[in-house]
């Protein structure tokens, strides 16, 4: 597979979502430098494309781990031998709705009452004046809370997403 | 929202923006890793909240050899440290620390009888106990049979001859049934008893092996078998994989499958050691605390057994079993597990030396308590990965100061 390091398993994930029709579809249209004019927007949106590449990538460095730790030898190198059944979709679905919700209850659970509710009506696409007559409050004040509980909220993310030990390292030695 | 990054942030997480202005968003990211990372974790917390909408299923894939440097660069750079956090901590359950205060024994109890609730706490020690991620929340989803979706086929024990050249043979059977390169399948034919061959496998796949036998009495169509130990790493391999995944109840019905098979064939110490040992983490993990110490408890008592178990092996597997005995309160136990338990390097062996200090510590044995206590601070280093456990071992000095 070739994900000894970040870089291996970025592409490793990048490879698999080049060959799933839906996320190729997305990845050409938002990411290539300079796609055919009619091009049809793709069936994803970007939220969701980037969801996918990260579920793939952990998909990708957990069974690089699994393998690792069994010192397993495997001939990857063929391509032939990355076949479809690597793909599996049901299990990418669920690792991905695993990791989301994991992310999202740890970190929307520390935001404030105020900021979780906004945030939570917002991305479910609720507009700003149909919040605030639920709510009780004025259009500013709900503004206010999104703008905070969305930075607050992806701070939190964020802050998962860095600092993680090297890939060489934590697929080489595990422990 | 006034600020106008802050107002296209606010119409992507509402899904309002325009396929144009998406990917003008996707563009400019390229060039912002920040701005990638912003992007992604707002994608997490939006994809989440949607349960209902859900990443429409792979189809066939048709492979495509595009890819775009600058992209696999930023989804390398802030995608994959989210990964490896995450799998270092999903994919090895066992591996992280939890903080476990302990509860004051009968012992205890009756020495401190007269202190207020608030000082007993205080004194307290706190133990450092493997980290159980997911309990039984998890779906009780049933593993994948060979003809089910996906990839998922349990691991086979037996295979066919696919096809014979010379002393090249090929079978029906490849990594997912535990084949490596060094791997040897015995052959027989299709109503024999004997084997005709032993396959030395050269190359495997996922799916199918090579290799070349010391006999030319092969025909395609011959049975193929696995060896147990490569049949036993197969299931296991699929429960870690399982494990990785946050399926804990499939993982644990394969752990089960291994420790049975491992069990029903001729296969080593060492691998039916490291069958029990997965089990029992995963009974651990599901709260079976009673299938979790017994099968610890096998594992423990062939550590012996040859090929002797060396010092990290033995390490994880007093350390499982006695994260256990803690969590029961069964200190005394717990004590006696840990006393056999090597000097290991890595946070198993800091978990081991503070537990065994605060072991120490509740039974009155301050020296030997502060002793341990700055052996487990050694042990942690000044590694930032364990700083968690530091702050937990001075505090427990502290304690230990005050008492």
């Amino acid at each position: 597979m070739g994900s000894n390091d970040a870089e291996g398993a970025a592409q490793e994930a990048l490879k698999r979502s080049l060959a799933h029709t839906m996320s190729r579809a997305a990845v050409e249209f938002y990411f290539q430098d300079d796609p055919p004019a009619d091009v049809p927007a793709p069936e994803w949106r970007l939220d969701q494309l980037l969801a996918w590449l990260h579920g793939v990538l952990r998909f990708v460095v957990s069974e690089e781990r699994a393998r690792m730790s069994f010192r397993r030898e495997v001939r990857v190198d063929d391509m032939d031998a990355l076949d479809a059944h690597d793909h599996e979709p049901s299990r990418l679905e669920r690792l991905i709705d695993d990791q989301q919700q994991s992310i999202v209850r740890e970190c929307l659970a520390e935001l404030t009452d105020d900021y979780r509710t906004v945030l939570t009506l917002r991305m479910e696409g609720w507009k700003y004046a149909d919040i605030a007559a639920r709510l009780g409050v004025n259009e500013n004040t709900v503004a206010t809370w999104v703008r905070r509980g969305t930075r607050t909220a992806i701070e939190r993310i964020r802050s998962r997403l860095d600092g993680g030990p090297p890939l060489s390292r934590a697929v080489r030695t595990p422990e | 929202m006034e600020n106008p990054f802050d107002d296209r942030l606010d119409r992507y997480l509402a899904g309002e923006l325009a396929p144009h202005e998406q990917r003008e968003l996707a563009q400019a990211s390229l060039d912002d890793p920040s701005l990638f990372d912003t992007l992604t974790a707002a994608a997490l917390a939006r994809a989440a909240s949607r349960e209902p909408d859900r990443i429409p299923s792979a189809e066939t894939p048709a492979r495509r050899p595009w890819m775009r440097a600058r992209l696999a660069v930023l989804v390398g750079g802030a995608l994959a440290a989210a990964a490896v956090v995450a799998i270092a901590i999903a994919g090895r359950p066992s591996r992280r620390t939890e903080v476990l205060p302990s509860q004051p024994s009968p012992a205890a109890r009756s020495s401190a009888a007269t202190e207020s609730a608030p000082a007993r706490a205080q004194a307290a020690p706190v133990f450092l106990t493997a980290r159980n991620e997911d309990r039984t929340d998890r779906s009780s989803t049933a593993f994948r049979t060979a003809t089910g979706s996906g990839g998922g086929r349990l691991p086979k024990e037996v295979g066919v001859v696919a096809s014979v050249d010379g002393n090249e043979v090929e079978v029906d059977l490849g990594s997912l049934d535990g084949i490596r390169k060094g791997s040897t399948v015995q052959l027989f034919h299709a109503s024999g008893t004997q084997p005709v061959a032993t396959l030395l496998v050269t190359t495997a796949f996922r799916e199918h092996a090579r290799g070349e036998t010391t006999s030319g009495a092969v025909l395609a169509g011959d049975r193929a078998v696995v060896a147990g130990a490569d049949s036993v790493t197969a299931l296991m391999q699929q429960a870690a994989a399982r494990t990785a995944t946050g399926d804990l109840a499939g993982a644990r019905q394969l752990a089960g499958l291994a420790v049975t098979r491992a069990e029903s064939n001729d296969v080593s110490a060492d691998v039916k050691r490291r069958a029990l040992y997965q089990l029992g983490a995963l009974d651990r993990a599901a709260g079976a605390l009673d299938e979790a110490t017994s099968h610890l408890r096998r594992a423990a008592d062939a550590l012996d057994q040859p090929p002797a178990a060396a010092s990290r092996e033995r390490a994880d597997v007093l350390d499982e079993l006695s994260a256990i005995l803690i969590g029961r309160q069964d200190y005394a136990e717990a004590e006696r597990v840990l006393h056999g338990a090597p000097r290991s390097a890595g946070v198993v062996g800091v978990r081991i030396a503070n537990n065994r200090a605060a072991l120490a510590a509740m039974r009155g044995d301050r020296a030997t308590a502060e002793s341990l206590y700055r052996s487990a601070l050694d042990l942690a280093g000044t590694s930032s990965a364990l700083e968690a456990e530091r702050r937990v071992i001075r505090s427990n000095l502290d304690r230990l100061a005050t008492r």
